[in-house]
Formats: structure tokens, sequence, C-alpha cells
């Protein structure tokens, strides 16, 4: 109660309309280094609506809900399997972030009785696997 | 026209740019409406988006447009619709400055998204708050079970009159206490929507003569009178939900009671309307007290709101919440009326069905046969050892049975197979195996006196449907904390009687 509480108007609900764009470079140790262009999209209730034209040409895709949102979870395999059958060539991970925000353990029991299948816990805030989640997603494009 | 050009030229010439790339993103030719850019400078430099161009291209082949992307370059940042074509060797990007529409748009986004947020927060705090009443009240009634028993079994032990006289107050108040924790759990279980209303027989004449009795005597030593009165060509018996009634009409002549030092109190039923067997009631409880100041009238249904500052009049401001919402529930509407130094009358209409049977049932005399006549072997199962004493207390004082008690459900089915019980007193929430499970695990028994024996839960878990679950588990009976002696014993009489 009290997180929700405290957590409701903090910067992570500030809305941001349209698409931010940011580039990344990964080193790949040992191999060339990997120049990601991010495209942070608007959030939206469900990725079928967001505009084609932000997802189009995309290699990979990070798919992140919020980990304190229980009522999003049951779209989330959905959501997953629009992404997969529209893109078919795009990498994909799935990511709950705001996990300092949950009790992680039990959020793997709930996501596992559900059978969705989640790639990283990060946190945005404390910067919790953020590093290792777009490693992990450049090595597999590059 | 060509002065039209003009204008629209000259309106749209700092609302859009066109820069000419080749394909490695080095610029070839630009207006500079917008952006100061340096033909030669590569744009990919400038910002990342136009570096995503050339992959974009490779899907699309000919043109795209994508809106609404967020642009800084050099000391200028905005936000714009792209668009780019191919022409020959490179691609001709167009970017049209929206900055100021979208903005508007943020801001009226930003707070639709804020208000969804505001909703979803007032609806946890809600859920948050019933859910602690509701366990509030739950703890609080397993110590009043042992307050109260000890204190029947205390005034049938040899006192002296002033110590029963004590001992009526303590009574009294835990009676009190108890009502209070029921309002409590009442309204958070209307508010979960969790608060079914039922549909049976019942005899209105009853419950009138019934709360004539309860109430007269609170008219004793005070210089007011009561009158009941229900009309004539109203049925005796409705089908409805008796219980909800009684709880709305108690609230009121409560209330009325409370505030009334003198005069009278009138409680009238009058009949509204009757379509076939449809009828509609009107209840009236008219009082001549303190009465209400206009301007409090408005808030007197709401919860935990008390309209008069005297100290000395108790309760939570949860008894005409609740009337007022389950009368709701059940279809109905209440007023209220009200002059300060006059008095206060609360009209509510009620629709019920006439019940197609108007014969009184002969009520014909249980006579202890069978078991109940003999002595009666019981099992308590009980893990607080307060309890415990307290229900061997109650069980010992009638004299009818004899009583072995254990602690957990192991237990139980350990005694079960050593020797024969006539019925088990069962708590439900003990260590190791609890009561649902000791009582799954006995209903499954191969030997058919312990499959059969009659167990009765005892629970302050007054959720819904615990009764239903329960018995659906294959429990005989149910009787929630703080129960009282004489319900207790009943149970356990009839149970034995039908074994």
């Amino acid at each position: 109660m009290r997180r929700f509480v405290e957590n409701a108007f903090s910067e992570e609900y500030k809305v941001t309309l349209g698409v931010q764009i940011q580039k990344k470079v990964i080193d790949l140790k040992g191999r060339k280094s990997l120049s990601m262009i991010i495209w942070d999209i608007e959030g939206n209730t469900t990725i079928k609506n967001t505009r084609s034209s932000y997802l189009l040409g995309s290699s990979g895709f990070i798919y992140v809900f919020d980990a304190t949102r229980i009522d999003t979870f049951n779209e989330l395999n959905e959501e997953m399997a629009f992404l997969v059958n529209t893109y078919p060539q795009a990498k994909i991970k799935m990511i709950a972030n705001k996990v300092d925000l949950v009790n992680i353990s039990a959020l793997k029991d709930l996501l596992a009785t559900k059978q969705i299948e989640c790639d990283y816990f990060t946190s945005a805030k404390t910067g919790e696997m953020v590093n290792e989640m777009f490693e992990a997603l450049g090595k597999e494009i590059a | 026209m060509s002065m039209i050009y003009q204008i629209k030229e000259s309106f749209f010439a700092d609302k859009i740019q066109f820069i000419q790339i080749d394909k490695s993103g080095r610029i070839k030719g630009t207006d500079n409406y917008l952006f100061e850019l340096k033909e030669g400078d590569s744009i990919f430099d400038l910002h990342p988006f136009f570096e995503s161009i050339p992959y974009y291209m490779e899907d699309v082949k000919k043109e795209f447009s994508i809106p609404c992307v967020h642009l800084e370059i050099g000391k200028t940042a905005g936000i714009f619709d792209v668009k780019v074509f191919c022409e020959g060797e490179g691609f001709i990007v167009a970017l049209f400055d929206f900055t100021d529409h979208y903005k508007v748009s943020n801001t009226l986004a930003q707070e639709k998204n804020e208000s969804i947020i505001q909703t979803q927060l007032l609806r946890e705090k809600e859920e948050f708050k019933n859910r602690f009443l509701a366990n509030t009240s739950h703890e609080l009634r397993t110590p009043l079970t042992t307050i109260m028993g000890f204190t029947t079994i205390l005034q049938r032990s040899n006192i002296t009159p002033e110590q029963m006289h004590y001992l009526d107050i303590i009574k009294s108040s835990g009676e009190h206490l108890r009502n209070l924790i029921d309002d409590i759990l009442d309204i958070s279980k209307i508010e979960m929507g969790r608060l079914q209303i039922k549909h049976d027989r019942f005899d209105l004449k009853g419950l009138c003569e019934h709360l004539e009795s309860q109430y007269s005597l609170k008219t004793r030593g005070k210089e007011l009178t009561l009158a009941i009165k229900l009309d004539n060509d109203i049925p005796q018996f409705l089908v409805g939900d008796k219980l909800r009634l009684n709880q709305i009409l108690n609230n009121l002549l409560d209330n009325a009671f409370k505030f009334t030092m003198k005069g009278s109190i009138q409680m009238n039923i009058s009949k509204l309307d009757r379509k076939s067997s449809d009828i509609k009631l009107q209840f009236e409880v008219k009082d001549t007290g303190l009465g209400i100041d206009k301007e409090n009238l408005s808030s007197i249904f709401e919860s935990f709101i008390q309209v008069h500052d005297d100290p000395s009049i108790g309760g939570t401001g949860l008894g005409l919440s609740i009337v007022k919402r389950l009368i709701d529930i059940m279809g109905g509407a209440i007023s209220v009326e009200s002059t300060k130094g006059i008095g206060t009358t609360f009209k509510f209409i009620l629709s019920f069905k006439v019940s197609s049977n108007q014969e009184e049932a002969k009520i014909e005399a249980i006579k202890p046969v069978g078991k109940a006549s003999e002595k009666a072997n019981i099992l308590v199962a009980e893990d607080v050892e307060i309890n415990q004493l307290l229900i061997m207390k109650i069980l010992a004082a009638t004299g009818k049975y004899y009583v072995d008690i254990v602690s957990n459900g192991d237990q139980v089915i350990e005694r079960l197979h050593q020797q024969d019980y006539d019925l088990i007193l069962l708590d439900l929430k003990m260590p190791k195996m609890d009561g649902y499970d000791t009582t799954r695990f006995i209903r499954q028994s191969e030997i058919e006196t312990i499959k059969n024996i009659p167990i009765i839960a005892l629970t302050a878990n007054v959720a819904p449907l615990e009764r239903e679950i329960c018995l659906g588990i294959g429990m005989n009976e149910y009787v929630s904390k703080p129960y009282k002696d004489d319900e207790l014993l009943d149970k356990i009489d009839l149970l034995l009687q039908k074994k």
C-alpha cells in the first residue's frame, strides 16, 4: 500500500508521447563493438495499438512490463505472441521492471503459474540488471 | 493566387525543413528553416534517429513516415513528424515541426494517466481498508469468545447478588462489543460486494412482536412509550431476508432509543402497493428525540460519521451507513426528516414476495431421544488452552457429556482410532493438520463409525461462504465465535438426536 502511494506519481509514471531515440555502444568482449539505436516508444495498453512505423525494421525488441501491476500479467503471453508472429526476424526479450518494489521470488512464482517466461528482472531505479540485459540482446543480434 | 502561395509558404516556412542526404548520411542540401545544418556534414552524427534511415528503407523500399519523433540537434529541440523518401542515389528527409501540438497532447495524456492512477489508488485504499476491517474483526472475536463464555460460567457459580450484577454489566458490554464488531464486519462485506441477500419465508408479524418485547424493556424507568404497528392488510408470511430486515429495524430502533429521553418511539409498517405476489411496504421509525441539524442530515448515512458531539453517546458511526447500504442492496430507498429538538423520522420502502403458504407452522417440542438422552462422548479439537477450558466448562456444566480434548488434527485421527466418539467439536485453525484437512481425512475413512461421525466447526472466521465451505467438505454444522452456550449446546443435541 505505502509502496503504491509513494510511487504513484514518480517520474516513472510520466507520460511521453511518441518516440525518443538514443544510441548505446556495447563492447561485446573480444569481438567488435555493437552500436545499438534504441527507440524508446510511448507506453500503450497493448503493443497491438503501437504505431507499426515505430516497430518496423527493428532487429530486436525489449518488451518491458511493470512488475507491480499484476492485473496486466494475463496479457503478457498474448503480447509476446504478437511480436513473435509479426516480426519473426527480431530477437525479443521480456523484462519485468520495477523489481525493487516487489518480492522477486514471489513474482517468479506467480509468472511461473501463468507460464510466462520473463528474461530479465530489472530496476530502472537501481539500474539492476539493465546493462546485462542490453549486452545479452546485443550478443544475440550481432 | 500567387499571394496565397506566398502567404502559405511563409506560414509553413518555420515549420518544415527539407534535407537531402546520400546513402552514407552526408548532407547534400538543406533549407535550414528549423535546424542550422552544414552541407558535407554527416547527418548520422547529429542524431541517432537519422542513422536508422538506411536500415528502415531496406524494409519499406520507397518512403516512410514516422510521427512524433523527439529530436535535439545542437541547441534546438522539438517534436517532429518525419517523412523520408528515396531520391536518386540518396534520400530526402522532411521534418514537420509539431512541437506545440504534441506538447498539448502530452499534457492531456499525462492528466488522463494521473486520473487513472488516482482511481486505482482510491480502489486500492478502499480494498486495503476493507481487508483490514475484516481481519481485525476476526481477531477481536477470538478473545471475546473467552470473555463471554467465562462470564456465563461464572454466573452459574455460587456468587453474591452484587457479583451477579457486575457480571451482567460485563456481559452486556461484551454483547455491545460483539455488535460493534459485527457492524464493522458487515460494512466491509458490503463494500467488498460480498454480502448476499437471502430470499426465505419469514414471519413479519412474529418479527414485530419480537422487536416489541425486546425494546419495551428499554422504556422501563423512562418517560417513554413504544408502539409498533403492523397494518392488518399486510400478509403475515413474506419471502425476503429476515435477518437483514431485523438488522435494519434494530439499528433504527437502537438509534431512536439512544437519542430519545422522553416522549414516544413509533414503528409503523404500511402497505404501499400489492400486485399479485409482489408487495411494497413502507417502514417508519419515528421518535421525539434530540433531532438532527439540517446541515448534518445529508451526511448521516456515511460511514464513521456521528452528528452528535456528546461523548456519552457511543457507537462506531456505522449503524446508519449499514442501514442505507442494506436497503440499497435490497432494492429499496430510505429517507429521513428531522427537526432539532422535536424528533426524527426515518422512512424506508422495501419490496417482498408474499409467501404462498400463510399457515403458521406447528412447533412440536423436541423430545430428548436417542443419544441425547444418554451421556455422549465428545471429542474437542482446539489448540488454544483457554478456549479448551471454556468449552470443557460449558459441556461439563450440562452433565450430559464425556469430553476429551486434543489440540490438532493429527491427534483427532489418533483418538478416533482408539475410542468411539459421538461427535467432534473441531476448531478450524490449528497447527499441523487443520480442521479442513481433518474433516477431509475423516470423511474418506474406511471405518464407518469414523467416516460418519458428526462434526461441528468452531471458527472465528465469519467470512462469506465460510459456512458453505465447511458444510461442503463434510462438516455437519458451523458455529461462529463468539458463540453462546445455548447455541452450541442446541446444535450438539440436535446432531446427537439425528445420529
